[in-house]
């Protein structure tokens, strides 16, 4: 996982807010053009920028997963009333396709999984399944309070697995019953970053 | 069976209806069902409520769709501490009866006898009793769990089911 | 196992076959299939596919395993119970308001208000609470603005299913507009707990009927270009028409309600045939089919938009004022012990809610009557005898909610 270390340094190559020194020392990639993560927070929104001239790619790595991140094929996998939400952000209102996410039908062709609801006994071997037979790299996102910890469920309910973390390993959380589709997007952003190294993860 | 009908538009119940075809029903039933027939009443939201013998609910489901008591309602059960309480519900296209139907069985080892032939509707809604009480149905096509796994121990609605699984609360709570 | 496993002869290897005309054993091959196997069938040629339990087109999670001859579909077994969330069990230890928070998210979540409504009526009955003017009149502009979302969202879903998918993202876009109305009044856009024992939880806000007025009318106004993208399209009419007709006979025979049983010509709406609420009081149509097949079914859901829009505007026009909410209901309420049942026409047919009370604060018992689980129930004798491919449409048509199926 790559962190920019220097921030300062990397912020002064990149001429965003430099005093007009030359930044010390001299680097030859400068010339080539640079890919600086900035770390100001309304940069963060729209993730690193291209910042000319030229390109810092600092491995190979991040770009892949610069790139991995802009592009995340969403698994269609509705389980219970969080999956209408989903459906919600995927139509024409909230447009997921805005941020490279599009639902596929397969899990062979997808790399994020959104478990939207609950997840049952009956359903959890299901789930799990369909995690397994997607391609690594691969991210979960719980999305939805049942999903999370068995929400309403919790007690008495007999049938219902608290959390789907006990099924497979989930990368962001999402919380609401059901999340507003902005909160699924914020979720998805969250994991864009986690997947750029910029976070580990958590909550949404 | 009979032609269903087909009301036009503005149809409207006639206000007497339900009471004539009540009483005609209630009569009826009192005729045939006999012995069988431990009581009726008339619950607080209008249906007729038929008490029979559990040896005479297979006549009286028959009775009670020969009456032209075609659409099906539910069919469920009831845990009270000594026995269980099987209803069947079934309501009339044409005069808008509505029919409950109750028995009273041992919480073991009694097999009620199936109406699936009957009502379309009852094969699943007695798979989902089977599942959820452990009420057996003598003659059901597929007696099989219905929404949980077939590997599930016990019947959920029971009272005194007791959820293994459950996540306790901790004691510092 | 590659063909390397498996044992020598077994495979029909061309080469050993081109130098010595047979395998290399001298004898003519034993071939892993045998001959005739996959020769043109003479009679029925039976195999299984599994569909589900995770599928695009089963609408949920739902399983349907499916006995094929060639591409028609011989025999369906339908298993359910991926979504079942213990719902009765749970409102056995939740009082009687708490329950409110658990109808509308465990049951048909399409269609959350209706069944808040049912399961409030069911109350109601059961306590003998009397509901203010204004707020059945609340009650039923919220339910059929929901029912309007509930069927762009099922004609859209068909869509999907059908290759439409800019019809989908149409009626999403339809259906946005009606939702955020939703949200306006209840604070949620999905699980509104907005019903109450005895009445609604808020008044309408400053200028709510004006936009809910407005809302609808525009969706109203949309529909004919809906209708010529999709209903009158060329392609629908070829996969819709004469697939999985239904007759009055079969319909009663196997207990369809909803648009499904409405589809087949039977003009049956428990909203004008067994009123409930007020809506004797109001002038609507019941849009019926005549063939019962796929496109029958999809018509009768569309055209039912407009009849809801009707309810909404008359309900508007003689909403009263006054209190939303009843009097003395009690916070914890104990009723009588006795037993109580309420039903009424949610967008997928009857739902119906049965209670029943020992004299406690918790219900003794409820039983949920779903439509969804009883439409599921006749899928297979709605779909046998049609194409694999038909069997996706006959499920979007039946519209199951695998809340409502499996509770
Ligand atoms: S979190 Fe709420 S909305 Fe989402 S699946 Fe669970 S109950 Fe339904």
């Amino acid at each position: 996982m790559w962190r920019p270390h220097d921030k300062a340094e990397v912020r002064q190559i990149a001429g965003s807010d430099t005093d007009g020194t030359a930044p010390t020392p001299p680097r030859r990639w400068i010339e080539h053009g640079a890919i600086v993560p900035l770390n100001r927070p309304e940069h963060r929104e729209f993730g690193p920028l291209l910042v000319a001239p030229g390109a810092v790619l600092h491995s190979a790595q991040q770009m892949i997963s610069w790139a991995r991140s802009h592009s995340l094929w969403q698994m269609m996998f509705g389980l219970a009333c969080c999956a209408i939400e989903m459906m919600a952000a995927n139509a024409s209102h909230y447009d997921l396709d805005r941020f490279g996410v599009m639902p596929r039908g397969s899990p062979r062709q997808s790399d994020l999984l959104i478990v939207s609801g609950t997840v049952t006994y009956k359903v959890a071997p299901m789930v799990e399944r369909v995690y397994y037979q997607m391609p690594e790299p691969r991210w979960v996102i719980a999305m939805g309070n049942c999903a999370t910890a068995g929400s309403l469920y919790y007690h008495d309910g007999y049938s219902v697995v608290k959390g789907v973390d006990q099924v497979i390993p989930v990368d962001v959380y999402v919380s609401g019953c059901p999340p507003r589709p902005e909160a699924l997007i914020d979720g998805i952003l969250e994991l864009e970053r986690v997947i750029r190294g910029e976070t580990e993860g958590g909550d949404s | 069976m009979s032609a269903a009908p087909v009301p036009g538009k503005g149809w409207q119940p006639s206000a007497g209806a339900h009471g004539e075809a009540r009483d005609g029903f209630v009569a009826a039933a009192r005729e045939r069902l006999g012995a069988a027939l431990v009581g009726y009443h008339d619950s607080r939201d209008g249906a007729v409520c038929l008490v029979t013998t559990a040896s005479g609910y297979r006549s009286a489901a028959e009775f009670v769709r020969s009456q032209g008591i075609d659409r099906f309602d539910f069919l469920t059960c009831l845990d009270w501490p000594a026995h269980f309480t099987l209803t069947l519900q079934a309501y009339s296209f044409d005069t808008r009866l509505v029919t409950r139907l109750s028995i009273r069985i041992p919480r073991d080892g009694f097999e009620v006898p199936t109406v699936t032939d009957l009502w379309f509707l009852a094969d699943w809604e007695e798979r989902e009793v089977f599942d959820l009480f452990g009420v057996v149905f003598a003659g059901h096509p597929d007696l099989k769990r219905i929404l949980n796994p077939e590997t599930w121990e016990g019947h959920p609605l029971r009272k005194d089911y007791v959820d293994h699984m459950d996540i306790k609360r901790p004691e510092y709570f | 196992m590659t063909r390397d496993d498996l044992p020598p002869g077994t495979v029909d290897t061309g080469e050993a076959a081109d130098a010595t005309g047979a395998a290399g054993t001298g004898t003519a091959p034993e071939r892993l299939i045998p001959e005739g196997e996959y020769a043109a069938p003479d009679d029925v040629q039976d195999f299984l596919i599994n569909i589900g339990p995770h599928h695009p087109g089963t609408h949920g999670v739902m399983r349907m395993v499916t006995r094929l001859d060639g591409e028609k579909v011989a025999g369906l077994d339908v298993r359910i119970g991926y979504m079942h969330r213990s719902l009765e069990k749970i409102v056995e230890n939740r009082s009687y308001h708490q329950v409110i928070a658990f109808t509308d998210r465990t049951t048909d979540y399409l269609a959350a208000m209706h069944n808040d409504w049912v399961y409030c009526l069911a109350a109601e009955k059961l306590m003998g609470i009397e509901v203010p003017e204004r707020a059945e009149h609340l009650r039923m502009i919220v339910g059929e603005i929901n029912r309007i979302t509930s069927h762009l969202m099922s004609v859209g879903a068909l869509g999907l299913d059908s290759g439409a998918t800019s019809y989908f993202l149409w009626c999403f876009n339809a259906r946005e507009r009606l939702v955020q109305l939703l949200e306006e009044i209840s604070g949620a856009r999905l699980t509104y707990v907005y019903l109450r024992l005895g009445g609604v939880i808020y008044d309408a806000p400053p200028g709510w009927t004006d936009r809910v007025r407005e809302g609808v009318r525009s969706v109203i106004d949309e529909l004919p270009s809906y209708r010529t993208l999709f209903h009158d399209n060329y392609i629908w009419h070829e996969r819709s028409k004469g697939i999985s007709t239904l007759s009055p006979d079969e319909a009663m025979r196997i207990g369809a309600q909803g648009p499904v049983l409405r589809s087949t010509g039977i003009r049956w709406d428990l909203r004008r045939d067994m009123p409930y609420s007020i809506y004797d009081r109001f002038d609507f149509d019941i849009p019926v089919g005549t063939t019962g097949d796929v496109y029958d079914r999809t018509e009768v859901r569309f055209q039912e938009i407009v009849e809801s829009a009707k309810i909404i505007h008359q309900a508007i026009e003689d909403m009263p004022t006054g209190p939303i909410l009843a009097k003395r209901v009690p916070r914890l309420p104990t009723p009588d012990p006795g037993e109580a049942y309420a039903r009424l026409e949610s967008p997928r047919g009857e739902i119906g809610c049965y209670l029943v009370s020992d004299g406690g604060m918790k219900p003794y018992r409820m039983k949920w009557r779903g439509a969804s689980f009883h439409n599921v129930a006749m899928l297979p004798a709605l779909s046998v005898g049609y194409t694999l491919s038909d069997l996706i449409n006959i499920v979007g048509t039946i519209d199951p909610v695998m809340g409502d199926v499996d509770r």
